[in-house]
C-alpha cells in the first residue's frame, strides 16, 4: 500500500571507493533524496577529522588546547582522530604550503600519514590555484597507488592536477563557488579525460548564520539535478568542508562549546542538503551528529 | 517579430567615444548597416546622460533621422533627455522605457501621452522585478491601467517582461514564456517587446550568438511582438524572417516537449537542438552545454 506513495527517481549517485586493501571506505551510492531511506538505497555518510600538516596557528585557541598533546605530529594526531575519536577518514589540510616547503617534503609527510591510519586520507591543499597546481601532483606521485582523495580540483588548474590524480590513482575534489552551472562545467570538462565515478563535488560552504542558505540550497539543487533529473553530469558525492568554516566564526573562538554545536548544527544542515562526506575539526561534535543520523 | 536595433548603446566603447566627442559619422554608420541588415526600429541608447542630457539626445536624433528612415525607441533613463529626443522626432517614437515604480509614473510615463509616443513599460515596480508569471501579470495590470488614466492608449504600450540571464535563472525564462503566453489574454490590444541579449549575458562571448537566436525563435512562437537586438546576428534576422525551417522545426519540437535523436542530426541542428532544451529548462545550464 505505502509503495504507491514513495517516488522512483531515475538518478543514481556514483559510489565511490577510496584506501587500500584492508582500508577500503566507499560511499556515495544512493538513488534517492538525502534520508529518504524509506524510498531506495540510501547515502554511506561520512565523517572526517581535520588534522594539519604542520602547527595549525590559526585555529581556534580551543581547538589549539584540545590538541596539544598531538598537534605538532600529525600521525600522532591522525592516528588519535582514527583510533580514539571514531574519524572514518581523515582530511589533511596542507597548511605547510603556506610556508612555502618544499613539495617533496609536504607529499612526505602525507604519506607518512596515510600509511599510519587504517581509514583513507583526504588531502587538501590551500585553494590557491597556483600552489595547488604545483604541490598536488607531487604529492599524488609520492603517494601513488594508495587511492587517496585530492583537492581542491579548480576550474583554473584541473589540467594540471587532474591527470596527476588518475596516474597515480586517486580521485579528486572538483571546487567551485557555491553555482550550480558552474559545477556542471567544471565536471563536463573533467569527464573528458577523468572519469566521473572518480569525483567528489565540493560547492563551498559556510559556517551557520554565515549564509549556510547558499550551501544548502546549492547543494540541494546538485542533489535534485542528480538525482531526480537525472542529470548524468552531477552524480558525483559531495563534500562539505564544514570544520573551516565553523572554526573560524567570532562565536567559535571565544568559546570552543559553542563551536562544537555550531560545528555540529552546520553538519547536520549540509546532511540534510546532500552532503556525503562532512569534514569537522572536533570530535564531540562529530559524536552528536553521527548519532543524530544514526 | 518586430527587431530594434541595440547596436547604438552606450555600453559601446565606439559609441560613448563618438557621443562624446560629437563625432557624428560612426554613428551615422551604425545606424545605416543597422537598417541595411533589416532591423525595423533603431534604438538609441545613451545611458542615465548626467551631463547635457538635452544636447546630446537632439544631437543623436538629428544625425540618425538623417541616415536613416526608421523609427527610433529612445532608450535613456533620463527623462529631460528622453523629452529632447521626443520632440524632434519625425516618425512616432517608442519610449524606451518606462515601468510601474513611482518615479517613472511621475516622470517617464507623462511624456508618452504629452508627445503622442509609444511606450515600453516593464514589469519592474518598487518592489523590484516580479518572480513569476503571475506576479508580472499583476505588476503589469496595475501599471497598465496607471497608463491608460493618463490618457495612453492600450495600442502605444508595449510590455516588458523583463528577460533574465540565464545563468542566473533558467526557471525564470519558462515563467517570462507563460507570461507572454497569457498577455493576450489579461491585456488584449498591448504590444509587447524584450531585451533579448539579456539572456545570454554571462555567457561565454562565442556561444552568446546561438542563445540569442534559439531564443527569438522561441519567443517570437510564443507570440512576442517584438524584440531589441543585436542587428549584426545574421542568423538571428534569418531565423526570425523564417528562414533555415529544418532550424526552427527542430527549436519548436523542443517547445511542444519532444525528445529527438541527435544521432541523424548535423553539428548544426544538434548545437540548436542542445541550445533549445537548455533555453526550455530541459537540461541544466552550464558555459560548456554543447560540449554534452
Amino acid at each position: 500500500m505505502l509503495e504507491k506513495f514513495l517516488e522512483k527517481y531515475p538518478g543514481e549517485i556514483k559510489e565511490l571507493l577510496l584506501g587500500t586493501e584492508g582500508k577500503k571506505t566507499t560511499f556515495g551510492g544512493q538513488n534517492t533524496l538525502p534520508f529518504h531511506f524509506f524510498e531506495g538505497k540510501p547515502s554511506q555518510l561520512k565523517f572526517a577529522l581535520e588534522v594539519a600538516d604542520s602547527d595549525p596557528a590559526d585555529w581556534a585557541p580551543g581547538l589549539q588546547e584540545f590538541y596539544a598533546d598531538v598537534k605538532s605530529s600529525p600521525v600522532a594526531w591522525a592516528r588519535k582522530s582514527v583510533d580514539v575519536f571514531g574519524a572514518d577518514m581523515i582530511f589533511m589540510t596542507l597548511n605547510s604550503m603556506e610556508k612555502d616547503t618544499p613539495a617533496a617534503e609536504i607529499a612526505a609527510g602525507v604519506k607518512k600519514v596515510a600509511e599510519a591510519i587504517n581509514v583513507p586520507l583526504v588531502v587538501f591543499g590551500l585553494g590557491e590555484k597556483e600552489k595547488d597546481a604545483a604541490v598536488l601532483p607531487v604529492v599524488a606521485a609520492a603517494c601513488s597507488g594508495l587511492n587517496l582523495l585530492l583537492g581542491p580540483v579548480l576550474k583554473e588548474n584541473y589540467q594540471e592536477i587532474a591527470p596527476a590524480a588518475l596516474e597515480h590513482g586517486h580521485a579528486i575534489i572538483a571546487q567551485i563557488p557555491m553555482d550550480i552551472n558552474l559545477a556542471k562545467d567544471l565536471n563536463i570538462r573533467l569527464g573528458k579525460f577523468f572519469p566521473l565515478d572518480r569525483v567528489v563535488i565540493d560547492p563551498l560552504t559556510c559556517a551557520a548564520g554565515y549564509g549556510l542558505e547558499y550551501a544548502f540550497s546549492t547543494m540541494e539543487r546538485i542533489r535534485l539535478s542528480a538525482v531526480v533529473h537525472d542529470d548524468k553530469t552531477l552524480q558525483s558525492p559531495l563534500i562539505a568542508i564544514v570544520g573551516r568554516e565553523v572554526w573560524k566564526t567570532k562565536e567559535a573562538i571565544q568559546d570552543a562549546s559553542k563551536g562544537i554545536v555550531w560545528e555540529a548544527v552546520t553538519a547536520f544542515t549540509l546532511l540534510l542538503a546532500g552532503a556525503d562526506i562532512v569534514t569537522l575539526r572536533h570530535p564531540e561534535s562529530l559524536q552528536r551528529v553521527r548519532s543524530l543520523v544514526s | 517579430m518586430i527587431l530594434i536595433g541595440e547596436n547604438i548603446q552606450i555600453l559601446s566603447k565606439v559609441v560613448s567615444e563618438a557621443l562624446s566627442g560629437r563625432e557624428a559619422s560612426p554613428l551615422r554608420e551604425l545606424a545605416s548597416k543597422q537598417a541595411e541588415a533589416g532591423v525595423h526600429w533603431i534604438d538609441l541608447n545613451i545611458g542615465p546622460a548626467r551631463k547635457n542630457p538635452t544636447e546630446t539626445m537632439s544631437w543623436l536624433v538629428n544625425l540618425v533621422q538623417e541616415a536613416v528612415d526608421l523609427p527610433l525607441s529612445l532608450d535613456t533613463t533620463n527623462p529631460v533627455a528622453m523629452e529632447a529626443g521626443l520632440a524632434i522626432c519625425r516618425r512616432k517614437p517608442l519610449i524606451n522605457s518606462a515601468a510601474g515604480t513611482q518615479d517613472s509614473k511621475e516622470r517617464m510615463m507623462p511624456l508618452a501621452k504629452k508627445y503622442n509616443a509609444n511606450v515600453v513599460i516593464s514589469v519592474l515596480n518598487d518592489a523590484g522585478i516580479p518572480s513569476d508569471a503571475a506576479s508580472r501579470a499583476e505588476s503589469i495590470m496595475e501599471t497598465i491601467d496607471y497608463a491608460n488614466g493618463l490618457g495612453i492608449p492600450t495600442e502605444d504600450i508595449w510590455v516588458d517582461p523583463i528577460l533574465m540571464p540565464i545563468g542566473v535563472s533558467q526557471a525564470d525564462t519558462l515563467e517570462v514564456l507563460e507570461f507572454i503566453r497569457m498577455l493576450p489574454d489579461i491585456a488584449p490590444g498591448v504590444k509587447s517587446t524584450i531585451g533579448l541579449s539579456n539572456l545570454s549575458n554571462g555567457v561565454p562571448r562565442h556561444l552568446r550568438h546561438i542563445v540569442n537566436q534559439v531564443a527569438t525563435v522561441i519567443l517570437g512562437n510564443a507570440g512576442l511582438y517584438s524584440a531589441i537586438v543585436d542587428s549584426f546576428d545574421q542568423d538571428l534576422l534569418a531565423l526570425n524572417a523564417g528562414e533555415k525551417p529544418e532550424i526552427i522545426s527542430i527549436i519548436l519540437r523542443v517547445m511542444d516537449g519532444e525528445d529527438l535523436d541527435m544521432a541523424a542530426m548535423s553539428l548544426e541542428e544538434k548545437n540548436y537542438y542542445k541550445t533549445a532544451r537548455i533555453i526550455m529548462g530541459r537540461e541544466l545550464y552550464s558555459p560548456s552545454w554543447l560540449e554534452i
